[in-house]
């Protein structure tokens, strides 16, 4: 029992007491601490650092993202309400085969263009209200379909006033011809009258001569055309004067002279008999 | 009632210094140092070595709170720590040896011994053991430890324990009867 007794009284006397540690101590290990403890912290820190990095870029993007929406959006109605090209393009996407009925109508007249940028306007405003667009969509259509037959009315009578024209004009270039047939048979008739006219009168006619005479009446009869033509166009008077006319002229007055001549031959050598 | 205030106040700090307030730290640090230092002074005759091991003993309290589980007391478990870095300290240094020559050993009878010490005188009479005798005395005789424990804390076998154990009661009753054989009482080992 002795130990015991004096291993407690040493125990006892050991466990109170306290041995104060150096006044330095602490800052040692406040030191060996930082060193320790300070990565933890800065790396804790940094990972705090990033996670708010990221939440806000995250924030920015959606802020972004939600704004650029907006603005797409926005545009939309201020160009539907300013610019009418404006809105062709743009309701081109969203509305389809729809909208490109109106575009025709739109190209159409621009009554119903007007119509169809307000059909337009109140889709965009009320997109979720299909019943009320397709209803506006239908009556569009119906209009469409008035101005369809308008338009093939007004194609038809234009068509019919083409036809008109074109068979004004027609009449006109065959009524050219019968002119100038007329006139050239007049020219040539003329033109053998003063060959008689010479033969009966015993003076001899030359090649140079007869070539002057119908010269002149070539001239004459393209001055006539010239002047009875509405409408004077360079290549049409090419046409008349080197083509058809000269060819056809010169053909009948040269027969009209070889006949003529051979008349005035014939006549000569019975008068010779 | 103060009893629990402490407690609660204790808690608070312990998890302000598992969070690294310095300040928390600090506080616990000034609270249990000095009876730390006493622990670590038990085993390490140099007391700037021991304070040397009580920081680092610290240090291991700081960086390692969050494993504390507030089951036992805060004191324990640091103060276990504290026996713990000691132990490595001496066998780190080398200065810890355990020798195995006695078979039949029995317990010496305390008879005639002044049992009057200071605390001081004490701490002389520890220091003047060898560090297996004193090691071994401290663990079982001031911090209660049972052979098992000692043998494994100090990887050594129960036999040993006991041995170191009965050389070093023998060396202190040896270190006692000449302090009683001096009439004035001063303590001259």
């Amino acid at each position: 029992m002795a130990p015991l007794k004096f291993e407690d009284k040493i125990k006892e006397k050991l466990d109170k007491r306290v041995i104060q540690p150096s006044n330095s101590s602490w800052e040692k290990l406040a030191t060996q601490l930082d060193e320790v403890q300070s990565p933890k912290k800065k790396s804790e820190i940094k990972k705090w650092y990033s996670v708010a990095a990221i939440f806000i870029g995250v924030l920015a993007l959606t802020s972004i993202m939600i704004y650029q929406n907006i603005d797409k959006v926005e545009p939309e109605g201020v160009l539907v309400g300013n610019d009418n090209k404006g809105v062709e393009v743009k309701n081109e996407k969203p509305m389809g085969d729809q909208e490109l009925e109106e575009n025709r109508i739109k190209k159409s007249t621009p009554k119903l263009q007007d119509n169809i940028v307000a059909t337009t306007e109140e889709t965009l405003i009320l997109k979720k209200v299909n019943k009320v667009n397709k209803e506006e969509i239908i009556s569009s259509k119906s209009e469409e379909f008035k101005y369809r037959e308008k338009k093939e009315d007004l194609i038809h009578s234009q068509s019919t006033e083409k036809i008109a024209e074109n068979t004004i004009n027609t009449t006109s270039k065959e009524e050219i011809p019968s002119i100038s047939d007329a006139v050239i048979d007049e020219k040539v008739e003329g033109v053998i009258a003063q060959i008689e006219e010479f033969k009966n009168k015993d003076i001899q006619v030359s090649e140079e001569e007869i070539n002057q005479l119908l010269l002149k009446a070539q001239q004459e009869i393209i001055t006539d055309k010239i002047l009875k033509s509405d409408k004077v166009s360079a290549s049409a008077l090419l046409e008349e004067v080197e083509g058809e006319l000269d060819e056809t002229f010169k053909q009948r007055v040269f027969e009209a002279l070889k006949t003529g001549y051979q008349k005035v031959k014939t006549a000569v050598a019975e008068r010779k008999n | 009632m103060k009893v629990i205030q402490f407690y609660k106040n204790e808690t608070q700090l312990v998890k302000r210094a598992i969070k690294q307030h310095r300040d928390a730290q600090r506080q616990l640090y000034n609270q249990y140092a000095p009876k730390m230092l006493s622990v670590c002074r038990r085993y390490i005759k140099d007391i700037h070595f021991a304070e040397e091991v009580m920081l680092n003993g610290f240090l291991k309290v700081f960086t390692n709170l969050e494993k504390f589980k507030f089951e036992g007391s805060f004191e324990g478990w640091v103060r276990r720590i504290m026996v713990n870095e000691s132990i490595s300290f001496l066998r780190k240094e080398k200065q810890i040896f355990f020798t195995e020559d006695i078979v039949g050993y029995h317990e010496e009878s305390w008879n005639n011994i002044n049992t009057e010490l200071e605390v001081e005188q004490i701490q002389i009479l520890l220091d003047a053991l060898p560090e297996g005798y004193r090691t071994v005395f401290v663990l079982y005789a001031i911090e209660g430890y049972k052979h098992s424990e000692i043998a494994e804390m100090l990887q050594i076998s129960e036999s040993t324990s006991k041995s170191q154990l009965f050389k070093a009661r023998k060396m202190l009753q040896r270190k006692l009867n000449e302090l009683n054989m001096l009439s004035d009482g001063a303590l001259k080992i």
